[in-house]
């Protein structure tokens, strides 16, 4: 009988004591069940407070921007959270951002960037409220490459928004990733204030040219104006469509004028310090997409004479003139820095830069193979080197074609 | 033995401080006093727990059997600990996220149970409520002690704050392990200083009737036991 009593105490203890417990789980669980949620869905729930639950969708089948790293659906068809990698001012950004099922920014918010200026919080949610059609970019003083990869990500989860619910893109926002194909001289082109017809103005970060994005509702079109003024319209099957879209092409060419920066100056002083006797010097315009800045015919000891400012990009930025005779063979080659700099040679034993110029020299379309242009070890120079010279021939080839 | 209430309170601050004095509880005291902010709410948390399980224990002192009073103890402190757990997992999550392991381990926190053993199985609700209260304000107060020389000294900060004037001279050991058992040792002994003047508190008259296993305890040296033989033989 001793031990009846306590373990009759200890049960009833422990019963009391499990339903006491149990009694404040059910006040306490389902609080400790939506943290759990939240914290999991936490970065999601900022940029979509109204959201609940979340499920990942598979990007791969959506054929989305490839700046979307994930996208998040909303289980209830509230919206859709992607994100988003994007371009800052010294390292990337990850962005998340959440749109609404009406295609609406519920909510911005870089997650991280290296960038030091911390500018991104003033653009976190400064983008809520706005969809693809009355996109407007919040640039910010003194962030401005920040600005631009923030409106870039906004952007792209805006257009992905339009994908994963399953619409279609407007056929000019899909031409922006042509202009690569059309304009492989233009380095890395990137968006500035959009004007006119145009819904996206890009411009090139070597100046080689500006593209420009426009739709007329059903159809959308790529104009490319090179730095030179040379134009052309594509359609969005990449069809030339120059003549028939003449008022876009004017439209360009005059916003290009005004905006692109000259470097014809800059190619006359080179021919004159080459060339002492040079004269007529005579911009021109080449129909080609490449590299070039700037291209002009001279004369010099009564021959005819092209020359071809190309910026190519290297290791760094390069400043790159080819003067190509009347014949089309290479009569100079100069670039302005690195590469001929005595110290860089200087390292490559043996190399030195008088021969490596006359290497060019002499060479035309024909009989240009690329080797010319190799320093060893300096594969992205050389590579630059080549693309330039390249282009020049390009030009030359379309003028000699135009001429024909 | 009647015992006013204030001098039961203020008893566990200084003279039977359970951190600094009694030895107890050594573990949390050494695991979270890292950060002030942690420490004092590893001191609260333990306080409502050694407030509640004492008002309990001393409420059910007589209807709780001997034989078992240590299982039933555990239970009780172990479900107002679990009670704590949850509530600040609901309402104060990031308490609960800083606490971490430590906070389930107040169940086995021998403050908890040495009060339990020593004073609520022998004194009324009210007295235990207070001993737990002065126990618990003991138990935070050397914690925050802790905590402040740690912090301040070792990592430079004030609750998280960076404290500019601090960062020549911060000294990292103390906010590491093995600065947790340095400043421990050295509080101890500046209270044992501190109290030797005061005339020294009889640690022997508690120091073996505080502990859990006394009544079982066969060792010749226990006082406990020594107490036992004084009380058979008068």
């Amino acid at each position: 009988m001793n031990n009846v009593k306590p373990t009759i105490v200890l049960s009833c203890i422990c019963m009391a004591v499990a339903l006491i417990l149990s009694g404040i789980n059910m006040i306490t669980g389902p609080i400790i069940e939506a943290q759990r949620a939240a914290a999991a869905n936490g970065a999601l729930l900022e940029v979509m407070p109204d959201g609940t639950n979340f499920e990942e969708l598979d990007i791969s089948t959506l054929g989305l921007p490839e700046a979307i790293t994930n996208a998040y659906k909303e289980t209830s068809g509230k919206g859709y959270v992607f994100r988003v990698v994007s371009t800052g001012y010294k390292s990337g950004m990850v962005i998340m951002v959440g749109v609404n099922a009406e295609g609406k920014i519920t909510g911005s918010k870089c997650l991280e960037t290296q960038d030091t200026f911390g500018k991104e919080p003033l653009i976190d949610n400064s983008y809520n409220g706005q969809s693809l059609a009355d996109f407007a970019p919040n640039l910010i003083a003194g962030a401005t490459m920040t600005s631009n990869g923030y409106r870039d990500a906004v952007n792209n989860a805006l257009q992905s928004f339009t994908l994963a619910s399953g619409g279609k893109l407007d056929p000019a926002i899909a031409l922006e990733a042509k202009i690569a194909e059309f304009a492989p001289g233009f380095v890395n082109p990137a968006a500035i204030d959009a004007s006119g017809s145009f819904k996206k103005i890009l411009k090139a970060a070597n100046d080689a040219g500006f593209a420009y994005i426009s739709s007329d509702g059903e159809n959308g079109f790529l104009t490319l104006v090179n730095a030179t003024g040379g134009c052309i319209v594509y359609d969005a099957e990449g069809n030339n469509v120059t003549d028939a879209q003449s008022a876009l092409a004017e439209e360009a060419k005059a916003h290009a004028a005004a905006n692109q920066k000259s470097y014809a100056d800059d190619l006359s002083a080179k021919i004159t310090k080459n060339f002492a006797d040079a004269s007529d010097i005579t911009s021109i315009e080449v129909s080609t997409f490449g590299t070039l800045v700037s291209a002009s015919t001279f004369k010099s000891s009564g021959a005819d004479y092209y020359a071809f400012y190309s910026r190519s990009m290297g290791f760094h930025q390069m400043d790159v003139y080819v003067i190509l005779d009347a014949n089309g063979a290479i009569a100079k080659i100069e670039a302005k820095q690195y590469i001929f700099d005595e110290e860089y040679f200087a390292a490559f034993g043996g190399m030195d830069i008088g021969s490596y110029k006359s290497g060019f020299e002499g060479l035309t379309s024909e009989t240009w193979t690329g080797d010319a242009a190799v320093i060893a070890t300096a594969t992205m120079t050389s590579n630059a080197m080549k693309q330039s010279t390249e282009d020049a021939f390009a030009a030359f080839n379309s003028i000699k074609g135009g001429v024909q | 033995m009647k015992n006013n209430k204030l001098s039961i309170l203020l008893r566990g601050i200084i003279a039977e401080n359970p951190v600094l004095i009694l030895i107890l509880g050594t573990c949390p005291t050494l695991a979270v006093t890292g950060n002030i902010t942690s420490a004092l709410s590893m001191g609260l948390a333990a306080t409502v727990v050694l407030i509640c399980s004492n008002v309990v224990i001393s409420a059910l002192r007589k209807v709780i059997p001997d034989t078992v009073r240590v299982p039933c103890y555990i239970v009780i402190i172990a479900a107002f600990v679990t009670a704590v757990q949850m509530l600040l997992q609901a309402f104060l999550p990031s308490i609960y996220e800083m606490l971490g392991v430590y906070l389930a381990l107040i169940v086995v926190n021998c403050v908890i149970l040495g009060r339990a053993e020593m004073f609520a199985r022998k004194n009324t609700v009210l007295d235990s409520a207070f001993d737990g209260l002065g126990m618990g304000l003991g138990f935070i107060l050397a914690l925050f002690l802790m905590a402040f020389i740690r912090e301040v000294f070792g990592a430079g900060t004030f609750m998280g704050f960076e404290l500019g004037f601090m960062k020549m001279f911060k000294i990292p050991v103390l906010a590491a392990a093995p600065g947790g058992f340095l400043v421990y040792g050295i509080l101890i002994a500046i209270m044992n200083k501190l109290t030797e003047k005061k005339g020294g508190v009889k640690k022997k008259s508690f120091s073996c009737e505080g502990c859990p296993s006394a009544s079982v305890c066969t060792s010749k040296s226990c006082m406990n036991n020594e107490k036992k033989e004084e009380v058979e033989n008068a």
